[in-house]
C-alpha cells in the first residue's frame, strides 16, 4: 500500500507540477471565466472593417408589399425600394454590396435574386412568410376585409399550452450533451497521460529500476490513479471556473443563461454526479488498456500507435452515443450503454436522456469495475513483460506473447 | 550469506538461453559474472532479481528461494534510465519509498549517500543538468537506498571518467567492506580484476569457468617469465638469454622480455643462469594469465561453435 501511495504521490507532482498543466489549467480557467463576455466583444467588434450590412433591395413597383411587413420581416431600415430595370448588370451590384439580395414581386410572382456565395446562409422561411402574408392580404382584400381587419386576422395566432408529463429532460439532455463531449475529451486527454508516463519509463529504461523496486500493480494502479486526481483537480477547477463566469459575466449568453436559470441545483447534481463517476469509469477501464498497450512500445514516436485501440474504442462510443441520441432506448443504446470500455459514454448519455432502469445501471457500473480491476491486473502483467520488449510493436499476438511471459 | 544458483534453464521460445547454469556468491567478496553480450548474463541477473521466472532450478538466499526471501536486493541495470525532467531529490527520495523508507529517512539516505559519491550538491537539481557520468553515480546512489544486502550492478564503470570511476570504486569497495553480497557484470576486465575474488563465465548459456579468481590462474601453466633487465635494453638481454637451456621463445614487450619455457619447473635454471652470467636485471616474474585472457580463452572465438 505504501508503494501504491509513493507512485499516486509522485505521478499526481509530475502532472501538477509540470508547465503544460499548469499552463494548459491556466488558459482553460480563463477562457471559462471570461467566456460569457465573449459575445459582447464579439457584438462590439465590427469585423466588416467598418461596413455595415447592405440593406435588401426590394423590387415592387405596385407597391404590393407594405413597409410595416417589410418592417416585421426584414427589419426597420434594413431594406430600400428600388427598380431593378435601372441596372444592367445587377450581378456587379450584389458583388459590389449594394444590396445583400433582392427580393421582386411581380403580380404574383415572387423572386429572390441573391450570390450564389450567399445561398448557404440565406433564410428563404422569412421570404415565403413574407409573400405568404401578401398574397392573403390580397385575397383578403379581394373579398371586402379592410387593411385592419386583414392584419388582425393574419396576426391572430391561438395560444397553445405544453403541459409536460413526467420529468422534463429538455434541460438536462442540454447540460448532458455537454458533459458527454467533456467527459469523451476528458478521458482521452487523460488517458494519453498515462500512455506517454509508461512509454517514456520504457524509453528512458527507467522501467527496469522500477521494476524490482516496486510491485507492477502498484506502479500500474498508482500511476493511473495519479493521473486520474490530477485530471479531476483540474476538471473541478475548470468546471467551477466556468460556473462563477456564467454567474459573473453570463447576460452575454442570452441562450445558455436561459436555460441555466431555469435549472436549479437540484437539476444539475445529479448530473455532475453521473458525469463525474462514469469520467472515473471510462478513464480507468480505457487508461489501463493505453498502459498496457504503451509499456509494449519504446519510442516515444510510436505513443499515438499505442494509443490508436483506446481511441478507437472512444470514438466508437461517442459515435454510438451520438447516433442513438434519438432513441435512447434503442436495443442499440441498451445494449451498448452495458458493454464494458464503451459504456460509460453511453450510459451517461442515456441518463441524460431518458429513466434508465437501476437494474441496467447497475449491470453497466458493475460490468466497467470488473473490467477495470481485470484490465488493471493484466497491464499491471504487461508492464513487467514489457521490460523485455524493445523493438516491438503493439500488436495483439504481441499483447498475448508479452501475458505468457509474464 | 549466499547467494546461489542451481541448474537454472530458461527458454524464450525456441531460443534457449540459460542452460542449466549454477553458481554462488557470498558475503564480504565480490562476485563477476561475465559473458559476451547475449549469452545469457543480463537473463540470469534478471532471473535473480525476480523480474521474471526461471523454467527450472533453483534461485537461493541462505537455503531460502528468491522469490519468499526477505533479504533486500538491489540492482543497477545496464541501461541507465532515469526521469530526466525531475528533481534529483524528488526521485531518490521517491526510490526510497519504494524500496520501503518512509519520506523523511529516504531523503536522509539520499543526501548521505550523495555525499559519498561527491554530488550532495546536485541534490536539489533536475537530473537532465548532469553529465552523464553524473547521473550514472545518481542511479548508482539510488540503488544503494534502504541498504540492500545485495548488490547487482550490471557495467557500472561504462562511461565514467577516471575521477569518477574512482569514487565509484571506493564506494564499491566500502559495500564489500560492510559485508554485502556485490555481483559485478562487466566487460572491463581490468576493474573487474581488481575486485573480484570469484568470477563466473557465461558463454552460450552454460557456465564456462567459475571460481575464485586466484585459483582458476593458478591452474594455467606457470611456463612465463617477465624479464625486465636493469639498463632497459630489452634487445640486448633477448640476445643474451636466448641460447639458454629451456626456453621456448622470447618475446620483447616494452623493455621486457616474455620468456616462454619448455617446462614450468625449468624457471629456477633460468634464474640461475642468469646470475651465473651476471646479467643485471630489475624483474624476474612468474607471469599469470590476466582476466582478459582467460575471458577470451573461454569465451571468445575459439569457443564460438560451443
Amino acid at each position: 500500500m505504501n508503494q501504491f501511495k509513493a507512485v499516486l504521490g509522485f505521478e499526481f507532482g509530475a502532472y501538477v507540477k509540470s508547465k503544460g498543466y499548469k499552463i494548459f489549467t491556466l488558459i482553460m480557467i480563463a477562457i471559462a471565466l471570461l467566456g460569457g463576455l465573449i459575445p459582447n466583444l464579439i457584438s462590439n467588434i465590427n469585423f466588416g472593417g467598418g461596413r455595415e450590412r447592405p440593406p435588401v433591395g426590394i423590387h415592387d413597383l405596385n407597391h404590393v408589399l407594405s413597409d410595416e411587413n417589410l418592417n416585421a420581416f426584414i427589419g426597420e431600415g434594413a431594406w430600400v425600394r428600388m427598380d431593378i430595370s435601372n441596372y444592367e448588370n445587377i450581378e456587379e451590384e450584389l458583388e459590389n454590396e449594394t444590396y445583400a439580395h433582392i427580393f421582386m414581386v411581380d403580380g404574383d410572382e415572387y423572386t429572390v435574386i441573391l450570390l450564389g456565395s450567399a445561398a448557404m446562409t440565406f433564410s428563404f422561411h422569412t421570404y415565403r412568410e413574407l409573400a405568404r402574408e401578401t398574397h392573403l392580404a390580397a385575397v383578403f382584400t379581394g373579398l371586402g376585409q379592410s387593411p385592419t381587419e386583414t392584419s388582425q386576422i393574419l396576426n391572430t395566432i391561438p395560444e397553445i399550452d405544453l403541459v409536460l408529463v413526467g420529468r422534463d429532460l429538455t434541460q438536462s439532455f442540454i447540460i448532458g450533451y455537454v458533459l458527454v463531449f467533456v467527459l469523451y475529451f476528458a478521458v482521452m486527454i487523460y488517458c494519453q497521460f498515462v500512455t506517454t508516463s509508461v512509454v517514456r519509463e520504457k524509453s528512458t529504461k527507467t522501467m527496469e529500476m522500477l521494476v524490482v523496486s516496486v510491485k507492477s500493480i502498484h506502479m500500474m494502479f498508482g500511476k493511473v490513479f495519479g493521473v486520474a486526481l490530477a485530471g479531476l483537480l483540474q476538471l473541478v477547477a475548470i468546471l467551477g471556473a466556468t460556473a462563477i463566469g456564467l454567474t459573473l459575466f453570463g447576460d452575454g449568453l442570452a441562450d445558455i443563461h436561459e436555460i441555466l436559470g431555469m435549472l436549479t441545483f437540484a437539476d444539475v447534481a445529479p448530473l455532475l454526479g453521473w458525469a463525474f463517476a462514469f469520467f472515473l469509469l471510462g478513464f480507468f477501464s480505457i487508461a489501463f488498456v493505453s498502459a498496457g498497450i504503451g509499456s509494449m512500445v519504446d519510442k516515444m514516436e510510436d505513443v499515438g500507435q499505442a494509443n490508436m485501440i483506446s481511441t478507437l474504442v472512444m470514438v466508437g462510443s461517442l459515435l454510438i452515443a451520438m447516433t442513438g441520441i434519438a432513441t435512447p432506448n434503442s436495443s442499440l443504446m441498451v445494449a451498448a450503454s452495458m458493454i464494458p470500455l464503451i459504456s460509460p459514454v453511453i450510459m451517461f448519455m442515456r441518463i441524460c436522456l431518458v429513466e434508465v432502469p437501476v437494474y441496467q445501471i447497475i449491470i453497466s457500473i458493475g460490468g466497467s469495475v470488473i473490467t477495470i480491476l481485470l484490465l488493471g491486473v493484466l497491464s499491471a502483467k504487461i508492464y513487467r513483460a514489457g521490460v523485455l520488449m524493445y523493438g516491438t510493436k503493439p500488436t495483439i499476438g504481441n499483447i498475448v506473447k508479452s501475458l505468457r511471459k509474464a | 550469506m549466499e547467494l546461489t544458483l542451481k541448474e537454472i534453464h530458461k527458454s524464450f521460445g525456441d531460443n534457449h538461453v540459460l542452460k542449466g547454469i549454477s553458481f554462488t556468491a557470498r558475503t564480504g567478496a565480490a562476485f563477476a559474472l561475465l559473458g559476451r553480450n547475449g549469452h545469457g548474463k543480463t537473463t540470469a541477473i534478471r532471473i535473480i532479481m525476480n523480474i521474471f521466472s526461471q523454467d527450472s532450478g533453483n534461485v537461493l538466499i541462505d537455503g531460502v528461494k528468491n522469490t519468499e526471501s526477505k533479504v533486500k536486493m538491489s540492482y543497477l541495470p545496464e541501461e541507465r534510465g532515469l526521469y530526466a525532467a525531475r528533481l534529483i531529490s524528488e526521485q531518490m527520495v521517491y526510490f526510497g519509498m519504494l524500496k520501503g523508507l518512509n519520506k523523511t529517512d529516504a531523503k536522509n539516505e539520499s543526501k548521505r549517500l550523495l555525499e559519498k559519491l561527491e554530488m550532495e550538491q546536485h541534490f536539489d537539481k533536475k537530473l537532465n543538468t548532469l553529465s552523464k557520468g553524473n547521473q550514472q553515480k545518481i542511479q548508482l546512489a539510488i540503488t544503494l537506498l534502504a541498504d540492500p544486502d545485495i548488490i547487482i550492478l550490471d557495467e557500472p564503470f561504462s562511461g565514467l571518467d577516471p575521477v569518477n570511476a574512482q569514487v565509484m570504486n571506493n564506494a564499491v569497495v566500502e559495500l564489500i567492506e560492510k559485508g554485502k553480497i556485490v555481483v559485478f557484470s562487466s566487460h572491463e576486465m581490468a576493474n573487474v580484476e581488481s575486485f573480484c575474488d570469484e568470477i563466473c563465465i557465461i558463454n552460450h548459456g552454460q557456465i564456462a569457468i567459475a571460481g575464485n579468481l586466484a585459483e582458476i590462474k593458478r591452474t594455467y601453466r606457470r611456463d612465463r617469465i617477465g624479464i625486465i633487465p636493469e639498463d632497459g635494453n630489452s634487445i640486448a638481454l633477448h640476445e643474451k638469454i636466448k641460447n639458454f637451456d629451456g626456453i621456448k621463445n622470447i618475446i620483447e614487450n616494452k623493455g621486457e622480455c616474455i620468456v616462454t619455457l619448455n617446462e614450468p619447473s625449468l624457471k629456477d635454471k633460468l634464474l640461475a643462469n642468469i646470475v651465473n652470467n651476471n646479467i643485471n636485471i630489475s624483474k624476474f616474474d612468474v607471469l599469470e594469465p590476466s582476466l582478459q585472457e582467460i575471458f577470451i580463452e573461454k569465451a571468445g572465438v575459439v569457443n564460438e561453435s560451443v
